[in-house]
């Protein structure tokens, strides 16, 4: 997003804040329970979250680890509190994979968004003596030679396998691959044992081999280059045209939850991701601190539902 | 030398010591009591190292995963209830020497097996590290399939009598893991289109529902048929293990102390699998197989060696490769990376100084457990004194609360009360716990590199045999089972007197 | 009190009643989880369910042969069906069933108040309730207990350790 658009947006931002403070004077009165979805890596980034709202609130943030059914058993928890700002979610685009896999029977629209917190760009890599330089040696090789490719990412259905899909249709690979879900990110390893030919992970899990020049990270998927990897070309760059596909996190609560309540939230989440603590950590966890209120985060989850629902439908993977 | 000596010097500094400290106390505590594990209280201190430097944050992560891991002995042992689900096979004679009046024996002899396995496996990954990850490389879908189904037969070793009846505990545990959400293929199973089901049967909850449910019940029926308390358990004397006695199960805690550094240094297996088959090995190297399960002493101290070596060896994949073997180690890894750490290949060259610094913590917390847990056996040992039934009301609290816990989920208390039931009635129909667990453990395991496998080769069945580690397992387990089967197959056709009173196929205790 | 007769008749019943178990497991697996490409989501749980079928179906066959073998022990167990053997152990069935019923129900029952109503407040009756159910109507023992597991959890997990306390939807008291 445009600097500019976002000095813009940030000064609305505060002038809303400051026009509803004074009905919200009264929230929060008690622990706000942020409930999350997964473990490990982001569990982290939700209890740093919350530890740093806290501190920005009067009533500290509590993080709940609500886990299971890939997301459906924590996002149907908070769906049934009421929208009264007290219960949000650590929420992803899990809310549009479990809604059109079937596993929950209601949509985005369920919830009111407050504010994104960061995104996550999946990466593609392959061993460093594969000889693919970019993804379109890697297509251009295989198309060749007629040879399959066994790529391996997390379980169907989830991102990093929508990626995988979306990335082999981008270089037309779709027929001539294998899909080999692992889970534990046990596929960087897969890789190199050379079970695998290629993995799709989130670039944590690669970078440490990355570096030691085992395994090669061709490429990120996200339009522009990460700032943390700015050697790392993007996917489009690498050959596979017109891919721009980031994992995105941020917070939301019951929908009808009262504007003014939203805007405290937005506001402590704000200065939380602003905090040095959330940079730094934003750095050795791999992901991406990019605060957007929540009107653009809105915007942002309805345009990526699309993408994703239609991107099932084609896979098969949408439920009736 | 030099780096040894830095990292002594951050590694002794009161802060670090006192996080190690705090956190081996808080590990032996969510282990030791039952319903709790230290997977949740590895959740909860994750948010607390956030304020330390890199050494004692890791240094409380690790103390919380090493004083989880000895501390599931203390309830095992004391109670019958294992504290994680490694410790179940430490139930299997621990619990029968408690009933013998030697709690305080047992205990202290598992402590220092716990240590011994977890400073083997500690020299293991110092000299060795890229020998054991190359080796646990190696080991891909078809290769660890071939190995748990390996540890699946063992069963026939440990169920005593029927076959049959060990097979049918082993599918019923298997059985139980499928509900739920397929994370392979992301379909539901067996959840009635309710979002509730979609979180499956998580395996401490299994855990609460075998162990503790039925021992509650046990301990109800009990005070219902006699009016009086009688407290058989009353001898709770607080007598140490003499270290000739521990010298005495030198050989056997090393050959522990290899399984487990080897099965942990694989991924998607972990404690328990390592604890049963380092069982299984005492039980057969043993002089006097029949008395385990009788509370034969080898019989704890094999598992606790092999549960706790498991740490050192699980930490190979973690710092080297990047992988987390279990829950557990995967909250170390978030540790580890929100200080900087990234594992992999590269964290041995450039943070050397913090690799030493973690083998001195892991050193420093298997200090303070052996500490820890050898001051307080005095203490556990009082929980005998406790009459069985007011014991039995805290116990359904604890694991209230602990099932709860796990996940925040009412589902999960309620789960662990409808299992339970169905244990005991397993129980009651002597069906054997111990193949029960182990399906519990394994299943999503097995089910996974089963299948992986099977899309690695392309749909083609010559993946497990084309590998030789593979092979050998699966060749060995079906041997195992197939002369097991043939044995009682035979003594139940042979058998033509209706005087005796047993068979193989309808054996009971 | 384990005659081969009793443990017969138990694996029969046991055996009997996994079978039952598992053709309906066999039912539900195969009408509701898809069959998915290769060896997909139905193929585990659909194999599990036929093994149990057929290792019930031998527990079965196996104690009707010795039932029939060992013919002579069994007629004389049921001869004195009304003996007092039979009826103390008739006692100790329900006995053990009402306890199974009673201590599952609360845990249950627990688990849903816990989160309606709050650690605290859910904690402080189950406790009393489980002791009343044990008989014992010593108050001090009660108040002691009842008020000694739920403020020392609350403080020692909740407060020292900040582990996470259900606060309770319907009512929020802590």
């Amino acid at each position: 997003m445009p600097v500019k658009l976002k000095t813009a947006l940030i000064g609305a931002v505060a002038a809303t804040a400051i026009a509803t403070s004074a009905s919200a004077q009264e929230f929060p009165t008690k622990p706000v329970e942020m409930t999350i979805l997964f473990g490990s890596t982001a569990q982290t980034i939700g209890q740093l979250l919350a530890d740093l709202m806290s501190k920005n609130l009067p009533e500290p943030v509590v993080p709940v680890m609500r886990s299971g059914g890939g997301g459906s058993v924590g996002y149907q928890y908070v769906h049934s509190m009421d929208a009264d700002g007290y219960n949000i979610v650590w929420n992803s685009n899990s809310i549009s994979t479990s809604f059109h896999s079937g596993k929950i029977d209601f949509d985005y629209t369920a919830f009111t968004p407050i504010a994104k917190i960061s995104t996550e760009v999946p990466a593609i890599a392959v061993r460093a003596d594969s000889g693919w330089e970019t993804i379109g040696d890697m297509a251009a090789d295989l198309l060749a030679s007629g040879e399959k490719l066994k790529i391996g990412a997390s379980g169907d259905g989830s991102f990093t396998h929508l990626t995988t899909e979306a990335l082999l249709a981008a270089v037309g690979l779709s027929d001539q691959a294998i899909n080999v879900p692992y889970d534990q990110g046990r596929a960087p390893v897969e890789l190199l044992a050379g079970r695998l030919d290629a993995a799709v992970q989130w670039p944590g899990q690669f970078i440490s081999h990355h570096e030691a020049g085992t395994l090669r990270i061709l490429c990120l998927t996200s339009a522009e280059r990460v700032p943390a990897m700015p050697d790392i070309p993007t996917c489009a760059e690498s050959g596979a045209e017109g891919i721009d596909i980031e994992m995105w996190r941020g917070l939301a609560a019951p929908a009808g939850t009262p504007d003014d309540v939203i805007m405290v939230l937005q506001d402590a989440a704000e200065k939380a991701v602003a905090s040095a603590e959330f940079q730094e950590a934003s750095e050795t966890l791999g992901f991406v601190p990019d605060f957007e209120d929540h009107a653009a985060f809105g915007e942002l989850i309805a345009r990526d539902d699309a993408i994703i629902g239609k991107l099932m439908a084609d896979l098969g993977l949408k439920a009736q | 030398m030099d780096l040894l000596i830095a990292a002594l010097q951050v590694t002794v500094s009161p802060v670090t010591l006192i996080a190690i400290f705090s956190g081996c106390l808080l590990g032996v505590i969510f282990g030791a009591i039952p319903g709790l594990t230290f997977t949740v209280a590895m959740a909860l201190v994750v948010p607390m190292s956030f304020a330390l430097d890199a050494a004692p944050a890791i240094g409380l992560l690790l103390g919380t995963y090493i004083g989880g891991m000895t501390g599931g002995s203390v309830s095992a042992i004391l109670l019958g209830i294992p504290g994680t689900p490694s410790a179940a096979a430490t139930v299997l004679d621990g619990y029968p020497l408690t009933r013998h009046g030697k709690a305080s024996l047992a205990l202290g002899t598992a402590v220092v097996a716990s240590a011994f396995g977890g400073f083997v496996s500690l020299i293991i990954m110092m000299f060795s590290v890229d020998f054991v990850a190359g080796l646990a490389m190696r080991f891909g879908p078809a290769e660890t399939f071939g190995l748990l189904i390996f540890g699946l037969s063992t069963i026939c070793g440990l169920s005593a009598g029927s076959i049959v009846k060990g097979l049918i505990g082993a599918i019923i545990g298997l059985m139980v893991m499928t509900i739920g959400v397929d994370e392979m293929s992301g379909m539901q199973r067996l959840t009635f289109g309710t979002i509730t089901l979609q979180q499956g049967i998580n395996i401490l909850v299994a855990m609460i529902a075998l162990f503790a449910v039925p021992h509650v019940i046990d301990a109800f029926v009990q005070h219902y048929r006699s009016d009086r308390e009688l407290n058989e358990l009353a001898d709770v004397r607080a007598e140490l293990p003499s270290i000739r006695d521990l010298a005495r199960n030198f050989w056997l805690m090393l050959r522990c102390s290899l399984i487990g550094t080897g099965v942990g240094a694989i991924p998607g297996t972990g404690g328990p699998i390592a604890a049963f088959l380092a069982y299984a090995h005492a039980k057969k190297t043993s002089k006097t197989p029949e008395k385990f399960g009788q509370g034969a002493m080898e019989g704890v101290v094999a598992p606790e060696t092999a549960n706790n070596a498991v740490t050192g060896g699980a930490m190979i994949p973690l710092l080297s490769l990047g992988i987390p073997g279990d829950p557990a180690t995967a909250i170390l890894l978030s540790g580890l990376l929100i200080h900087g750490l990234i594992p992999g290949p590269m964290l041995f060259l450039e943070h050397s100084l913090e690799i030493y610094e973690i083998y001195l913590a892991i050193v420093a917390a298997y200090a303070f457990v052996v500490a820890i847990q050898l001051l307080g056996i005095r203490f556990f040992v009082q929980l005998l004194r406790v009459p069985a039934h007011l014991l039995a009301v805290g116990i359904v609290i604890m694991c209230g609360y602990g099932a709860f816990t796990i996940r925040n989920s009412v589902f999960d208390v309620v789960a662990a009360a409808v299992l339970g039931a169905m244990a005991y009635g397993l129980n009651r129909a002597r069906i054997p716990l111990t193949p029960i667990i182990l399906g519990l453990v394994l299943g999503p395991s097995i089910e996974r590199e089963f299948r992986t496998a099977m899309i690695l080769s392309e749909g083609r069945l010559d993946i497990f045999y084309t590998s030789v580690p593979a092979a050998g397992f699966l060749l060995v387990a079906f041997l195992i089972v197939g002369i097991q089967l043939f044995k009682s197959v035979r003594a139940y056709f042979a058998k033509s007197s209706p005087k005796v009173k047993s068979d193989a196929s309808t054996q009971s205790n | 009190m384990e005659t081969p007769g009793h443990s017969n008749r138990r694996d029969l019943a046991t055996g009997a009643s996994l079978f039952v178990l598992s053709v309906v497991w066999v039912v539900i697996v195969y009408v509701t989880v898809p069959t998915g490409s290769g060896v997909g989501p139905r193929a585990f749980p659909l194999v599990l369910g036929l093994v149990l079928m057929a290792l019930s179906a031998i527990l079965v066959g196996a104690s009707l042969g010795n039932r029939r073998r060992e013919a002579e022990p069994v007629p004389a167990a049921r001869a004195d069906a009304n003996g007092p053997e039979r009826k103390a152990a008739r006692t100790a069935l329900r006995l053990r069933l009402q306890v199974l019923v009673t201590v599952c129900a609360t845990i249950a029952i627990y688990g849903y108040l816990m989160q309606k109503l709050g650690f605290v407040v859910a904690t402080f009756p189950t406790v009393v309730t489980l002791l009343l159910i044990l008989k014992e109507r010593r108050i001090l023992v009660l108040l002691g207990m009842g008020l000694g597991i739920t403020f020392g959890c609350w403080l020692v997990f909740g407060k020292v350790l900040g582990a996470y306390m259900p606060g309770g939807t319907w009512i929020s008291l802590f």
